[in-house]
């Protein structure tokens, strides 16, 4: 059998990158839509002079690493990450509270809302804002006892709140509600971003014929999101661009920041 | 720093301080949105109930004797305050 030893291969596409978290291997998560991926590795040189400042040798030391790349599809699962928090996700029983904004038009003095609103009991929602035809703010309503003059009673269960007779037009209700099928995230001011292995999978075609093809996996031990800066484009195809700082393993003295793998697919 | 009066009691009309941001308000303060004592939210849950019907008018009465009532309020809470303090009339 001859020696599978590739040199030059076409570079096809990552197929996927995985996360596992370094201490367990519990494989975190899987990133499939993976574009424009660099690696990028510097060293510190010290050059070696003679008597007369020509150079000898340089010895290059404290190698380091960054792997960048772009999602096509925005993660939340890396923002997450990238917010060095956790991505809560709401069940029935642990609901998130998330808020709501809502225009609707008072029909029979009544409003009726979306969803249950939480908040103070009998004040649910402090403030409503009406608006008239043109979008144009007008008087603000407070939440109250009791109907009166500028003041809306809330009714939380049955979602709807009531305001005093002849009260017209457009209301903008803005409150906080319970949701079961939600998710949320958020960023503090300090936190530390959690060491991830990752493993980028790709695959590689034969130069010469294509339809060998290879697989390729690079393994870096110890990455870690890099939130020195975090931009995060609001917009269908920004894509959601993310830099991993590669370590060495910290007990390891063989110190490997990354390894490649190729073989046979 | 003195702390501005940002708010109004929507039983008896004080002006007080809130800040909704502060972790109290999240958690055993929250009244704090609508009055600016536990006093007056009991008096708002009262003639709250009172006004929806989940609290009948003798029940809501007696609650209100045993509140130590403010010496001012809003008119249209007074209004309510009045009649279900006043046992002979009707509802
Ligand atoms: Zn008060």
């Amino acid at each position: 059998m001859t020696k599978f030893n590739p040199n030059e291969v076409v570079f096809e596409k990552i197929r996927y990158i995985e996360e596992f978290d370094p201490t367990t291997r519990q494989l975190l998560s899987r990133l499939t839509n993976v574009k424009e991926p660099t690696l990028n590795f510097t060293s510190e040189g010290t050059p070696v002079t003679d008597a007369q400042g020509a150079e000898i040798v340089t010895f290059y030391n404290a190698a380091q690493g960054t792997l960048s790349y772009t999602n096509a599809i925005h993660s939340f699962d890396l923002l997450a990450e990238q917010f060095s928090s956790e991505k809560v996700v709401a069940t029935e029983d642990k609901k998130i509270v998330a808020p709501v904004s809502e225009v609707l038009e008072i029909m029979d003095n009544k409003v009726v809302l979306k969803y249950v609103p939480v908040g103070t009991a009998g004040a649910e929602i402090k403030y409503v804002q009406l608006v008239n035809d043109s979008n144009e703010f007008g008087e603000t309503l407070e939440v109250s006892a009791a109907a009166a003059e500028g003041k809306f009673t809330i009714d939380a269960a049955a979602k709807t709140l009531t305001f005093q007779e002849g009260t017209t037009g457009r209301v903008i209700v803005d409150y906080e509600a319970e949701m079961a099928e939600a998710i949320s995230l958020a960023k503090t001011t300090d936190s530390m971003p959690p060491i991830r292995t990752l493993h980028v999978h790709c695959y590689f075609r034969n130069k010469c014929d294509n339809n060998i093809k290879y697989i390729g996996v690079i393994t870096f031990p110890r990455a870690q999101i890099d939130i020195s800066s975090v931009d995060v484009s609001l917009t269908p195809d920004g894509g959601h661009a993310v830099t991993y700082k590669l370590q060495k393993p910290y007990c390891d003295e063989s110190g490997k920041l990354c390894s490649v793998f190729v073989y046979k697919d | 720093m003195a702390k501005e009066y940002n708010a109004v009691c929507s039983i008896c009309g004080q002006r007080y301080h809130v800040c909704n941001t502060c972790k109290s308000m999240k958690t055993q303060k929250s009244w704090r949105t609508v009055t600016d004592t536990a006093e007056c939210y009991k008096i708002y849950m009262t003639v709250y109930g009172y006004g929806n019907g989940t609290i009948p008018k003798e029940k809501a009465r007696n609650i209100l004797n045993g509140c130590a009532l403010p010496k001012t309020f809003q008119p249209h809470i007074r209004t309510i305050v009045n009649e279900i303090r006043n046992p002979d009339g009707n509802t």
